[in-house]
């Protein structure tokens, strides 16, 4: 009778996680897209050497950061795929938008200075740890920082709110 | 060439055209360990049903970063400089529910200018 | 060189980092996959167990039945019965060739369940109901050898082994039954039932008992003949579904064996049929 109380939770849990996982999924994709069209006037690059054009311009560190976790149902999936191995696919989409959060987040800082382009740009992932999984055993949640962060640089000619 | 005295810039790159370094001061760095609580704890197991960003995190690992940079500028203001420089960060799990961020970079002098 | 010809972010595809298959579609195959591995394993444990289990030595099984058994006395007015019904098992016991080490044990349980079982570590209960719906002591011998036959073979051991076989696997998928409640659920399952073949075997070698204790197996089938008029669903479910032999093939095998000069059937002695009446205080 326990267990079947468990079971009847288990996919009550499983079917909220995967109906409003997906809801949240496609909504945070509308709204990633939308603000890339909006951004897409501030450039990035990994490279370390801004060009010459820059000399003497005020530059700044920006950073964009989001901690996403993945919904139940994907987690259960992401679970059963683990004992088989193979491509985890349902914690792919978690992390694109989660990275692609990040770097619009630092993005949005850099357009506050009113920086033309962000330099070396670096992404970071950890993953993060809450207490109560420990508690009880469970195997461990997913739950990943994904942090961008790079050098911006305003454009001669441009405003420069603050900076050097 | 700041507003303040006291503002010291950061960057995560090291050559600057149309600046010039004038002394290298060394080494500089900010950390910090923050506990989520309780609530937030349980709020981003709740959030975690259903997925997506866990915002009570997101917040609290920003307080924490922007904690950790403060503390290398202050180190760097107390070196005398004016400019941290190939800045980098690093997140560690030092226990359950418990984060390191540190922040470090070189502490420079930097002027305007080419020589 | 210039920024703004030199220097540009066109659109990159971002679909690539995104598998596109349904996770929904992901988690009917990995579930059904796993379901059927669990299925196969759990075939296998059983099995293995179930082959594995005749060589525990009986002097093991006699000691985990004496942790799960209650070997209370019997109430007052049952200790004479009991101990008439322990003589009868022992003399055919005597005629089973059992291996040296195992002896049996006879329970009276007041239950009016017209039935008696076999259980680990050579314990066998008879209940009042079975006493109360036969008049021979041939009958009840019948039925008595037929479970000093289970033990013979260790079918109670058997049972317990793929019993406990499926509880592990099960606590281990669904996680969380306690040791307690798991030990019981494998007791549990030795007292279900055997298989065909097994019920067969028993039926035969009491047959044979019966034989050589009485001299005759005339008077044998009555039991089962009680059975089939009594609980006539029961003797009409087809042999493949019950696992015990219906009864009216049980009848015609038993029957079968019937000697045609032959003394009538003992009736049950008297220490036995006064255990009829006895109301457990």
């Amino acid at each position: 009778m326990d267990v079947l109380i468990a079971l009847i939770f288990a996919a009550i849990l499983l079917t909220v996680g995967f109906v409003f996982g997906s809801i949240e999924q496609r909504r945070h994709y509308r709204s990633i897209k939308q603000r890339e069209v909006d951004l897409r006037d501030i450039l990035l690059f990994n490279e370390k050497h801004p060009p010459p054009e820059f000399a003497g311009q005020p530059f700044a560190l920006v950073c964009g950061s989001v901690v996403m976790g993945s919904d139940h149902f994907r987690q259960f999936v992401a679970g059963l795929k683990a004992i088989f191995g193979g491509r985890l696919t349902s914690f792919e989409a978690m992390l694109d938008r989660g990275r692609r959060e990040a770097i619009l987040r630092m993005k949005e800082e850099a357009g506050k200075m009113g920086a033309k382009a962000v330099f070396n740009v670096r992404m970071e992932t950890s993953t993060l740890s809450y207490s109560h999984e420990q508690g009880n055993g469970k195997a461990g949640l997913a739950c990943v920082e994904l942090v961008v962060y790079g050098t911006a640089w305003c454009a001669p000619g441009e405003v420069k709110p603050h900076g050097v | 060439m700041t507003a303040r005295s006291s503002a010291i810039v950061l960057s995560n790159i090291e050559h600057f055209p149309g600046y010039t370094i004038t002394r290298h001061l060394g080494l500089v760095q900010g950390s910090t360990v923050r506990a989520k609580h309780v609530g937030r704890d349980i709020m981003a197991g709740l959030k975690n049903i259903v997925g997506g960003e866990l915002k009570g995190y997101t917040e609290l690992l920003n307080e924490s970063r922007q904690e950790a940079i403060d503390r290398m500028s202050e180190q760097a203001r107390a070196v005398g400089a004016n400019a941290v420089i190939n800045v980098r960060f690093s997140t560690a799990n030092i226990a359950a529910g418990a984060a390191e961020i540190l922040a470090y970079g070189t502490a420079v002098v930097i002027a305007r200018g080419e020589e | 060189m210039a920024f703004d010809s030199d220097y540009a972010n066109p659109e990159v595809p971002h679909e690539v980092n995104v598998s596109a298959s349904s996770p929904v579609r992901d988690f009917l195959r990995l579930t059904l996959g796993l379901f059927l591995i669990t299925v196969a394993v759990t075939a296998g444990v059983y099995y293995a167990a179930r082959w594995w289990a005749p060589l525990i030595p009986f002097h093991y099984e006699t000691a985990l039945a004496s942790t799960v058994i209650d070997d209370d006395a019997p109430p007052s007015c049952a200790a004479a019965g009991t101990q008439a019904l322990q003589t009868l098992a022992e003399g055919l016991a005597a005629k089973m060739d059992l291996p040296a080490e195992m002896s049996i044990r006879v329970h009276f349980s007041s239950s009016k369940e017209p039935n008696a079982f076999a259980t680990l570590g050579g314990n066998i209960v008879i209940n009042k109901g079975l006493l109360t719906s036969v008049h021979s002591e041939n009958a009840l011998a019948m039925v008595m050898a037929h479970e000093i036959g289970h033990i013979k073979h260790r079918d109670p051991i058997v049972a317990l082994g793929g019993g406990v076989a499926v509880a592990v696997i099960f606590s281990t998928v669904i996680g969380g039954a306690d040791g307690g409640a798991l030990v019981g659920w494998a007791i549990g399952f030795t007292q279900m039932s055997f298989s065909r073949e097994q019920e067969t075997r028993a039926d035969r070698d009491a047959l044979a008992a019966l034989q050589g204790y009485y001299g005759y197996t005339n008077g044998a089938d009555e039991f089962f003949d009680y059975i089939t008029r009594e609980y006539p669903r029961l003797a009409q479910m087809p042999a493949f579904i019950s696992t015990h032999p219906t009864p009216p093939s049980r009848l015609q095998s038993i029957r079968a064996s019937f000697s045609a000069a032959s003394p009538q059937p003992k009736p049950l002695p008297p220490a036995i049929a006064q255990l009829r009446t006895c109301i457990e205080d």
